[in-house]
């Protein structure tokens, strides 16, 4: 049966050489997600979701932003983790606390996430559904690329050591590698005018460590509502419950002075800080404050919350309110 | 020497029992080569195994001989010993041998011939048993065992005469093996690589009393013996080179070498491995949708396998019969396609299964005289461990189909740990399911992903089993078979259903159970040869008990007395078969316990185990007529009654829908007609075909009217019928094999490059058709059937394989390279169907209810920067699709594109390029 067939023998060698050749790949969907943003008219608008879309915070390269949106895909309506391209675009990450469709049995809500190095940190609040007040919460830590696998470092409700009940914490901010800082708030619950309100009550630091994180409360800060971390270690800025002014203390005195007093303009809120200069919002309207000047960089008209700074602080990033549908947007504009 | 006088000789000389048979024997008759006179007493030995001696007639028999090249020696004072060696014994022949022996003094040369007899018309040869032998899994164009053993008669896929898949079992080398914990739904688990057997048969009636565990038929399998001296074989075979379309990601790569290890020890080993990447592939129409992922490439995503199959075999000498032992491991593992996670990869679930099986058989000969007593012990251990879950890592793909790595999936130690209590709460690292945003569609509907859908099942059977078989014989003409098994079997399972969630009221409690049964069987049977007349007559009684951990409800061991008879005759150049035998297997286990699985359109089920099954039971009458026509051509006709009894079947258990037990309750028939001919090798062409005919029908009575329910078709009747009658699910009416092979002379054609061009040429098609398998319709709502049950038939099918062989030289090497092609016409065959429709897909009304549905489930805009945006569904480019007029559309994609029937068809034309090498 054997022959000597040189053409079949060759034949096999190509056979052999086929080893070489690679497979067909399966199918795969290909529908490359958008670049650059909807509308490039600035203020550059980032999000256009029906729900709301809170606390963008700025990634440390200052390409893309952290922000936290109401997921309308979901029968429960959580508020999630979402990274989006500074310059608009597809949303590039989306962490949710938990896994539906099952687990629909209460509210999740992110909020305030801070960014440093490779880890991100937030504040995440649990209410059942129907509930008029969250029944638990944690300040949780993670690596950047892995939000899934966040572990609790601060639990809610939590009396804090100076007897302070915290219902969960707001403004949360890294000081360092290892301090975090946020606004302790109480929540409360109108049943006459059927309204949640939020109280800030002091700034709290937990401190990570590898013997278990601990909590301490930064003295001379009671009443405060917002808090943005300045350029020098231990360096902070608060506003105060119903207060135009905007204070600094610098860790570990306790005794805050005032960097800024909006005066007439209104109570002062959402403070942040870079290099020299502050955010903060007032009567909806963003400031830019200069050592001592204070420039409007939003329109009167436009109800906005929660800027931050680029990390180059030429621009901002922030929620705008839409008074016609009741939702917030996150939006990019550019600073003088 | 033809004919009638054949026919006699073989009667009156040979001896194979009717049944299954994994040994062979040699027989025949010693005389003087002088004067004729038969010798009395000669010593006739086989190397290497029993020692015999001729009776007054000079007739000897040596039974129960290991299929192989044997040495026989014969001895007698006075005469000059004769020694014949490179005898081929097939298993269940008779090797006819005719000595002649010359005195010392007279000088006379010796003579020793064997005998051609003609197998076909031997009485006592296997009724109903269709062989495959090494050439033809060679020739042929399949890859396995069981793609050859696909175009027996009678054979509807796994399913033998009718019945069920799993009620088969399996010999190998005469040790029974089969996975009594769930071989209707899970497979065997050990696949053998075709290099090392010597010849397998289907056999699906008439076996043996020796054999059990069966009731629709045997796969005996009788693997070879490692050479005297060493050679091998190897094999690559791929679709690469075929591109689109064609390229399903197959590789292969067989490797198999045997040979002498010194001390008389022989050995054998077999490496054959598969990956594939679509091991499932499918001949469903491409998709209309350019946005489908099928549009792209046919090979589904996650559909991939690999197989890894290695067999060594040792025959070592002791006391001069050899000890055999098989070792053979598989490992099969498989990412499973689950169209809800068509978008989103890595979250389909994972399987893998590992099968051991080990064998172990040794021969004793009690006595030299004329019918010494014969001990075949036995010894088989299989371990089968089954697994599938969500997979704890992507596939990493290494070569094709090949991870070289194994599988785990999330909560396997949970699961190996049966731990029940740690099972209650959420399985760590298991992640629920979310809608995926990476469909082309963008909706949140259908398709799933960022999690699995949270099953995990464990299940390890293993049996240890103790043969002893015994032969003796009282002369020529008489046989005598007894013996008996013990099977120490252990059953561990595990389910747990919806993993990320705790178990509550929609979410099923973890099932798991560890129990150790224990099956025995003893066997008497007797051989009988009259002229032209042959008896067999057996006996055997199976018992099991599952000595399950539930007291309360097991009542203990289940005994069946299973009787089988058969007469043959040899009347006018035909052989006549008349037999009746009673067959029982045990139920498969896994419906002894409880389980617990999630369906997905409604909630988490529960399925409660029945603990006090008992074997399900066939009796089968059959009458088979086997002549040749003329010298080329052999024709077999059959017909056969089987009645079915006490078949495993599940109904509501209590007031919960959700929930089923088990019970024997399904009794059915099977009648048929089987045609097999065959023209041997003329001319380099060699023609088979077979034609079945059968009826498969399951009966059912309804005295109370509470079970049966169904709509007539014609006059929307419901109707309650007292009782009825209606197809079994395997009922295919017609099935026709052809197979078709042609070897070309070495030299053949023009010469080109200094080889013939048309020579060493071989060519082999299977041509089948079959007719189309029974189904039920349902009302639009699911809930109603329509007609009868099993009253509507599938489509024909017809499909046509093809391997084309050239031979070569290379380096003085043998070799091959082969085209095979699997459904060469690339038919598209609709294997299943929508129950409600009745066609393949499901109706336009349907789609339209799901997306209308998902749609007032998720009316929410998507907005521009959400993953789920796509550009081209905002029509009015305001950067949100929103609205029935932008959502609706594409809601309604993405429920055709889910609802795609893509394993409602059967595979596409499959084709390989293969090189082979002999050394």
């Amino acid at each position: 049966m054997a022959l000597q067939n040189g053409r079949t023998a060759r034949l096999a060698a190509a056979l052999i050489v086929a080893l070489g050749c690679a497979h067909t790949d399966p199918g795969a969907p290909n529908d490359p997600p958008a670049t650059g943003a909807f509308d490039p008219a600035p203020p550059l608008r980032l999000t256009l979701n029906p729900g709301q879309d809170h606390w963008p915070v700025w990634a440390p390269d200052g390409r893309s932003i952290w922000y936290v949106y109401e997921d309308l895909d979901r029968a429960d309506r959580d508020q999630c983790l979402g990274r989006l391209p500074a310059a608009g675009g597809t949303r590039i990450v989306s962490a949710c606390q938990d896994t539906p469709p099952a687990a629909t049995d209460s509210l999740d809500v992110a909020l305030s996430p801070a960014v440093r190095g490779g880890r991100i940190a937030w504040v995440r609040v649990t209410s059942p559904i129907g509930a008029v007040l969250p029944d638990g919460g944690d300040v949780v830590v993670a690596p950047i690329g892995d939000p899934a696998s966040a572990t609790s470092v601060r639990h809610f409700p939590y009396v804090a050591p100076s007897g302070v009940f915290e219902n969960f914490g707001v403004d949360l901010q890294w000081l360092d590698d290892s301090t975090l800082a946020y606004v302790a708030v109480q929540m409360g619950y109108n049943s006459i005018s059927h309204d949640t309100t939020i109280a800030g009550q002091e700034v709290d630091l937990i401190h990570l460590a590898a013997a278990g994180p601990t909590v301490s409360v930064v003295g001379g800060t009671t009443g405060a509502s917002s808090l943005g971390v300045g350029p020098a270690p231990g360096l902070l800025y608060f506003t105060r419950e119903g207060d135009s002014r905007v204070f600094q203390l610098q860790l570990p005195d306790t005794t805050a002075t005032v960097a800024y007093d909006f005066g007439g303009l209104g109570v002062a809120q959402d403070v942040r800080a870079s290099g020299t200069r502050l955010l903060a919002v007032v009567g909806g309207t963003v400031y830019l404050v200069d050592t001592t000047v204070a420039t409007a960089v939003t329109d009167s008209g436009s109800a906005w919350r929660h800027p931050t700074f680029r990390p180059d602080g030429r621009a901002f990033a922030g929620e705008r309110y839409d008074t016609l549908t009741a939702t917030s947007d996150i939006f990019v504009d550019s600073l003088p | 020497m033809r004919g009638p006088t054949l026919a006699a000789l073989a009667v009156a000389c040979l001896a194979a029992p009717l049944m299954a048979q994994s040994n062979g024997a040699i027989a025949g008759k010693v005389h003087d080569a002088v004067t004729g006179r038969p010798l009395i007493g000669a010593m006739v030995r086989l190397t290497g195994g029993a020692t015999v001696r001729t009776d007054t007639g000079g007739n000897f028999r040596i039974r129960e001989v290991h299929p192989g090249w044997w040495t026989v020696s014969v001895a007698q004072i006075g005469f000059t010993p004769v020694t014949r060696d490179s005898l081929r014994v097939h298993p269940g022949e008779v090797l006819r041998l005719e000595v002649a022996m010359s005195s010392v003094a007279i000088r006379v040369a010796d003579i020793g011939i064997t005998v051609d007899h003609d197998l076909l018309l031997d009485p006592l040869a296997p009724a109903a048993t269709q062989r495959i032998t090494a050439a033809d899994l060679h020739n042929l164009p399949v890859s396995s065992l069981d793609d050859a053993l696909a175009v027996s008669a009678g054979a509807v896929g796994q399913s033998y005469r009718g019945g069920r898949v799993g009620e088969q079992s399996f010999v190998l080398d005469g040790v029974g093996f089969k996975n009594q914990l769930d071989a209707s739904t899970g497979g065997f688990g050990v696949r053998l690589p075709p290099d090392l057997l010597t010849e397998a048969s289907l056999v699906t009636n008439g076996f043996s009393a020796r054999y059990g565990q069966a009731i629709s038929g045997l796969v005996n399998v009788v693997t070879r013996d490692g050479g005297d001296h060493w050679e091998g074989r190897t094999a690559y075979e791929t679709d690469r080179p075929f591109g689109n379309g064609w390229d399903h990601g197959l590789d292969r790569a067989v490797v198999s070498a045997d040979g002498p290890l010194g001390g008389g020890v022989r050995i054998l080993g077999v490496l054959d491995l598969t990956g594939r990447l679509d091991a499932d592939p499918v001949n469903a129409p491409a998709p209309t949708d350019p946005r489908d992922a099928r549009s792209q490439s046919p090979v589904l995503p996650d559909n991939s396998g690999e197989q890894y199959d290695a067999a060594v075999k040792l025959a070592v000498p002791i006391a001069g019969a050899p000890l055999r032992i098989l070792l053979v491991h598989s490992l099969e593992q498989r990412r499973l396609f689950d169209p809800a996670f068509k978008y989103d990869p890595n979250e389909s679930p994972a399987q893998r299964v590992a099968g051991t099986l080990f064998s172990a058989q040794m021969q004793r000969s009690f006595g030299s005289g004329v019918d010494p007593l014969l001990l075949d012990l036995r010894f088989g251990y299989f371990d089968r461990d089954f697994l599938r879950g969500t997979p704890t890592a992507p596939t990493d793909y290494a070569f094709g189909g090949f991870t070289g790595r194994p599988v785990h999936v999330i909560g396997e130690d949970l699961a190996r740990r049966q731990d029940t209590v740690d099972a209650m709460g959420p399985i760590a690292g298991m992640v629920g399911p979310q809608l995926t945003d990476q469909s082309p569609y963008g909706v949140p509907a259908f398709f799933l992903g960022g999690g699995s859908r949270g099953d995990l099942a464990w299940n390890h059977y293993r049996e240890a089993r103790l043969q002893a078989d015994f032969t003796a014989g009282d002369g020529a003409n008489v046989d005598y078979y007894f013996g008996g098994e013990a099977s120490f079997q252990r059953v561990q399972t595990f389910q747990r259903a919806l993993g990320y969630l705790p178990v509550g009221d929609s979410v099923p409690k973890p099932t798991a159970a560890d129990f150790s049964p224990l099956a025995v069987a003893a066997y008497t049977e007797v051989q009988a040869r009259m002229q032209d007349l042959a008896l067999t007559a057996g006996l055997r009684y199976d018992l099991f008990d599952a000595r399950t951990s539930d007291a309360t409800q097991s009542r203990g061991s289940h005994g069946s007395l299973n009787p089988r008879l058969a007469v043959s005759t040899v009347l006018h150049g035909a052989t006549f078969v008349a037999s009746w035998g009673r067959f029982s297997q045990a139920p498969d286990y896994q419906y002894l316990v409880d389980a617990a699985f999630d369906d997905t359109t409604r909630t988490g089920r529960f399925r409660v185990g029945n603990p006090d099954l008992g074997f399900e039971q066939a009796t089968q009458y059959e009458f088979s007529v086997r002549s040749r026509p003329s010298d080329k051509v052999t024709l077999k006709v059959g017909v056969y009654v089987k009645r079915l009894d006490k078949l495993v079947a599940s109904v509501p258990f209590g007031l919960d829908p959700d929930s089923t037990v088990f019970g024997n309750l399904d009794h059915g028939s099977v009648r048929g007609l089987e045609i097999i001919a065959e023209r041997e090798v003329v001319n380099g062409l060699r023609l088979r075909g077979s034609y079945t005919l059968q009826q498969a029908t399951a009966s059912g009575s309804d005295a109370f009217r509470l079970r049966t329910l169904f709509l007539d078709p014609v006059t929307g009747d419901t109707m309650r019928p007292a009782s009825d009658e209606f197809p079994l699910d395997y009922d295919r009416r017609h099935t026709f094999t052809g197979i078709v092979e042609y070897h070309s002379p070495d030299v053949a054609g023009p010469k080109l490059l200094g080889g013939s061009l048309f020579g060493g040429v071989s060519a082999a098609a299977i041509l089948s058709f079959r007719s189309g398998l029974p189904f039920s319709r349902y009302s639009p709502t699911g809930d109603t059937l329509v007609g009868p049950p099993n009253s509507y038939r599938l489509p024909d099918q017809t499909n046509v394989d093809l391997l084309v062989r050239k031979a070569f030289t290379l380096l003085g090497r043998e070799g091959s390279v082969y085209f095979d092609a699997r459904n060469l016409l690339n038919t598209q065959v609709v294997i299943a169907v929508n129950r409600t429709t009745g066609s393949a897909y499901v109706s336009d009304a349907t789609i339209t209810q799901m997306a209308t549905a998902a749609y007032d489930a998720n009316p929410e805009a998507i907005p521009y920067e959400s993953p789920r945006y796509r550009s081209w569904a905002d029509l009015n480019h305001d950067g949100l699709i929103s609205g029935p007029a932008e959502l609706v559309p594409l809601y309604l994609e993405a429920a055709r594109d889910y609802t795609r029937p893509l394993f409602a068809f059967g595979p596409p034309r499959l084709v390989r390029l293969g090189v082979e090498l002999r050394f």
